[in-house]
């Protein structure tokens, strides 16, 4: 089956679903709902021969208030690669749980649970697997978890609050900010050992 | 929750038999802190006597958080974290990185650099079945297995070392090709260690794959079928000693693999157990040598050119808006990169799929139950568990 | 009891401790060297008992404590009835049936201070160790029989002494399988590979080592060495004619054990019912041909 004979199926099997094909030949891409998913992977694997889930990644949209869930499934006999994105409220996140078409899709759930607080009604085992038990904070990579303030608040030691330079380094390194931070350090390094220092736009930081 | 969907067949029965005899169902922790086990990682196994009737996986110890840190650091500075995603086959890591930043901003790797990454992603291949295949000697008892091959091992790391700089986290790969050329004669330096490598092979067969012991432990240890194989997520060598045919760098070539002949070796036919997984990984060491001699041979006629696309200054990097999904066959199977950017300088989300996730947690709930506490290693160790990418 | 023999009692303990830590070294060098590595030195043993025994250790009840120095009490007990040159044991006897009894006393003492401490890997390390035993015990103790039927003692240092006057009187060459039979039952018995189940690092993370420590290890390794001097001192005594000076012994003594080392390099270990099966079937055929063709048909004796 080629990726347009697919995606004509897929067209006529889900008329309510956009199916795009994406920039690389053999890949392509299903957006969906929560509702459907399971429908259109079931359809996937039994129909179009999509043996193999690769992984299922939750992305955290902070902005749009929804977390996205991507299935990557691929098909060995067709060597297709199809991408299945469904999309699910922020504050109430929970979506099908989908081990009985894949059974180590259970593993995939049990983390997605973990670190992103979706729920999968159906999951034989949502228990922690990598964090400890009595985790309480928010799930761990959704966006407003910030784990320098989880260190600081957990840890509390005393001269990293007293000097407040350590922290507020470690605050402020990151994105744009970083590269001053770094710039100045480097001048400062240059200054010292006697070299020139570096100009804009040289190779790697 | 109920947790008891994993119990084999027949563990009431078992566990009534037990009780009524006086036994009991104790816990044994099998790692982190074991001899058997490959990094900080464990089950905690429910065994009667000595054999297993549940096991629940251990994992966190070792959990690093690189998802979550990818995001805070820049492009570039990734690079530093994803080898260590999986410690023994750290390249593909940084292969499947760069390649899907390299599909979002829509570049594309000089020649030069895709062979000298084919190069290095085969090097370290072998460096992985090395160890691997010393692993499996180790759990079973054959130490001598595991410091041989490490001493050949310590061989291919020079020659990475003389390449990168570095040798076990090479961070050699950049957005946009490799950090450098190959320096003078290191072509011929890596033929020569592969000669020699190749030389020892007949002794490692005779060591390892022909030891009747060896035979007698992993024969008919943990047999999987070529469709559970394929429907449950385990891919690489565990796939294709199966019996069935799939590569990723045949089915969807990247670097120099669509110009080079990738061999294709299966050691079953429809089913295998731990003895025709051993002996996938051996017959894949001798074809990983022979492709590697295949991509030397047309490296060296290429002509010398830049080994790394214009991205413009690294540690200023910005992707384009999108998400991209690249997939690399370590020598565990697939390693996929899910990165989605939103225009910054750093990634919104990076999703690592390790290969180990499918059998190291599921399979490892539905198979051990019924195994006796001997063959556990021997099992990790055949389907070349590497808790590092459980744990990331 | 006269205060020579006290001494000589002191004597020869100190004599055993020291040559078993000494093949224990030489072991760990012999297995490297194989192994394309450079290894400890051959003292490193002996460092390995001073550094534990420096060390403060956690015991989890007396009873952990009375095990581990009875088991090495009845280990010691046992090399005293090991004959070293000419026959000569500090015991004065040498009864072959109190040796192979005696012995057991190692293991039962081990298992009685390692099951106190409480370790799952402990207990089934240890009930691998007895399990193994039932393979091991009965190939030899045909083999015995096969020897003691023919000579008519069971005093060992008469078994030694009827070997002597040149290899060919040596049991290995008057009793071939029954020295093949004892060779497989040997490696069990001083647990090599392929029969090193009661320590397996990769399975049971070393068995009954697992909970002990500090001066507790030390006495394990102490343990280990006086265990290779009585089973390697059996070998040379019951096959290798035994010896007319104590050096010729302790030579002969690292024959046996630097074959068992190599062995043991080259080999995995089996699973427990497959080690119990392999030497009941190999070694155990091969102590049974040998006693029926001794007893019988009277082949191999003089």
């Amino acid at each position: 089956m080629t990726r347009d004979r697919l995606i004509e199926l897929a067209k006529q099997f889900f008329p309510e679903d956009e199916v795009i094909p994406r920039k690389k030949p053999g890949e392509l891409e299903i957006r969906t709902t929560r509702d459907r998913v399971v429908g259109v992977l079931t359809w996937l694997q039994n129909e179009a021969g999509f043996d193999h889930l690769m992984y299922i990644s939750g992305v955290d949209w902070l902005e749009d208030g929804e977390i996205e869930l991507v299935y990557h499934v691929y098909s060995y006999d067709h060597k297709l690669y199809c991408m299945v994105k469904i999309r699910v409220d922020r504050d109430y996140p929970w979506a099908h749980t989908i081990h009985k078409l894949w059974a180590h899709a259970q593993p995939y759930e049990q983390e997605i649970h973990e670190f992103f607080g979706v729920y999968f009604p159906g999951n034989p085992d949502l228990s922690h697997l990598i964090l400890p038990p009595e985790w309480s904070e928010a799930p761990p990579l959704r966006k407003d978890f910030d784990p320098l303030e989880y260190s600081m608040k957990l840890y509390e030691p005393e001269w990293f609050k007293s000097t407040d330079t350590f922290a507020s380094i470690a605050n402020r390194l990151r994105g744009e900010e970083a590269e001053r931070i770094i710039r100045s350090v480097l001048n400062e390094s240059a200054r010292l050992h006697g070299d020139a220092p570096e100009k804009d736009g040289e190779g790697e930081a | 929750m109920n947790r008891e969907i994993y119990l084999p067949d027949g563990y009431t029965t078992i566990r009534k038999i037990g009780e009524r005899d006086g036994y009991e169902v104790y816990d044994l922790f099998f790692g982190p802190n074991h001899p058997g086990m490959h990094g900080n990682f464990g089950y905690v196994l429910d065994m009667m006597g000595t054999e297993i009737v549940r096991v629940r996986p251990n994992a966190g110890m070792l959990h690093r958080g690189f998802e979550k840190a990818m995001e805070r650091k820049k492009w570039v500075q990734n690079l530093a974290l994803i080898p260590r995603v999986c410690v023994v086959d750290p390249d593909p890591n940084e292969v499947a990185y760069c390649q899907a930043v390299e599909e979002l901003l829509g570049v594309e790797a000089p020649e030069r650099a895709r062979y000298l990454r084919t190069i290095t992603l085969e090097r370290s291949r072998l460096t992985a079945f090395l160890m691997g295949m010393g692993g499996v000697g180790g759990a079973i008892g054959l130490y001598s297995a595991t410091y041989l091959m490490m001493a050949d091992r310590d061989r291919l790391l020079d020659m990475f070392e003389a390449l990168t700089g570095a040798r076990v986290y090479h961070i050699f790969n950049v957005p946009g090709g490799v950090r450098r050329d190959a320096p003078e004669g290191w072509f011929d330096g890596v033929l020569k260690v592969l000669d020699e490598l190749e030389s020892n092979i007949p002794d490692w067969d005779k060591l390892v794959f022909e030891n009747p012991v060896v035979w007698a432990r992993l024969e008919g240890l943990a047999p999987i079928t070529e469709e559970e194989a394929r429907r449950g997520g385990l891919v690489g060598p565990n796939l294709r000693a199966t019996g069935a045919k799939f590569d990723v760098r045949r089915d969807a070539p990247y670097a120099a693999y669509g110009e080079l002949d990738v061999e294709m070796h299966n050691a079953g036919d429809g089913k295998a157990d731990a003895l025709t997984r051993a002996v996938q990984v051996r017959l894949e060491y001798e074809a990983t040598i022979r492709l590697i001699r295949q991509a030397i041979a047309k490296a060296k006629k290429l002509p010398s050119g830049p080994v790394r696309a214009d991205v413009g200054p690294l540690h200023k990097l910005r992707v384009p808006k999108g998400d991209a999904y690249s997939k690399v066959e370590s020598s565990k199977g697939e390693f996929g990169y899910y990165i989605v950017s939103n225009g910054g300088y750093t990634p919104y989300r990076v999703s690592v799929r390790g290969p180990s996730m499918p059998a190291g947690i599921h399979l490892a709930k539905t198979q051990l139950p019924g195994v006796k506490i001997d063959d556990v290693a021997a099992w990790m160790a055949t389907l070349a568990i590497c808790s590092p990418d459980i744990d990331r | 009891m006269s205060s020579k023999m006290i001494l000589d009692l002191f004597g020869m303990t100190f004599f055993y401790i020291v040559v078993g830590l000494t093949f224990m070294g030489l072991g760990r060098k012999i297995t490297a060297r194989l192994q394309r590595r450079v290894g400890p030195p051959w003292y490193q043993s002996f460092l390995d008992v001073f550094k534990c025994f420096s060390k403060t250790s956690i015991s989890h009840n007396y009873i952990m404590d009375l095990g581990l120095i009875m088991a090495l009490a009845g280990l010691i007990a046992t090399a005293y009835f090991m004959p070293v040159a000419k026959g000569w044991t500090p015991a004065g006897s040498s009864s072959i049936v109190v040796i192979l009894y005696l012995m057991t006393i190692g293991y039962l003492g081990m298992a009685m201070g390692v099951s106190a401490s409480g370790n799952p890997n402990a207990t089934i390390g240890i009930s691998r160790a007895l399990a193994l035993m039932f393979g091991y015990e009965i190939p030899f103790a045909m083999i015995i029989l096969a020897m003691i039927s023919v000579l008519g003692s069971s005093s060992l240092s008469d078994i030694a002494m009827s070997q002597a006057g040149g290899i060919q009187n040596w049991n290995i060459i008057r009793f071939p399988l029954g020295f093949l039979a004892a060779e497989i039952a040997f490696q069990a018995m001083i647990g090599e590979k392929p029969y090193d189940h009661m320590i397996a690092p990769a399975e049971i993370a070393s068995g009954p080592m697992v909970e002990l420590g500090g001066k507790f290890l030390g006495i394990a390794f102490l343990l280990h060495a006086v265990q290779l001097f009585v089973e390697t001192g059996l070998m040379v005594n019951l096959f290798l004619g035994g010896a007319s000076t104590w050096y010729e012994f302790v030579g002969k003594q690292f024959v046996v054990y630097f074959t068992s080392m190599v062995i043991n390099t080259v080999f995995a270990r089996y699973r427990i019912e497959q080690g119990i099966k392999h030497l009941w079937v190999w070694a155990g055929s091969f102590a049974a041909i040998q006693l029926v063709l001794t007893r019988y048909f009277d082949i191999f004796s003089r």
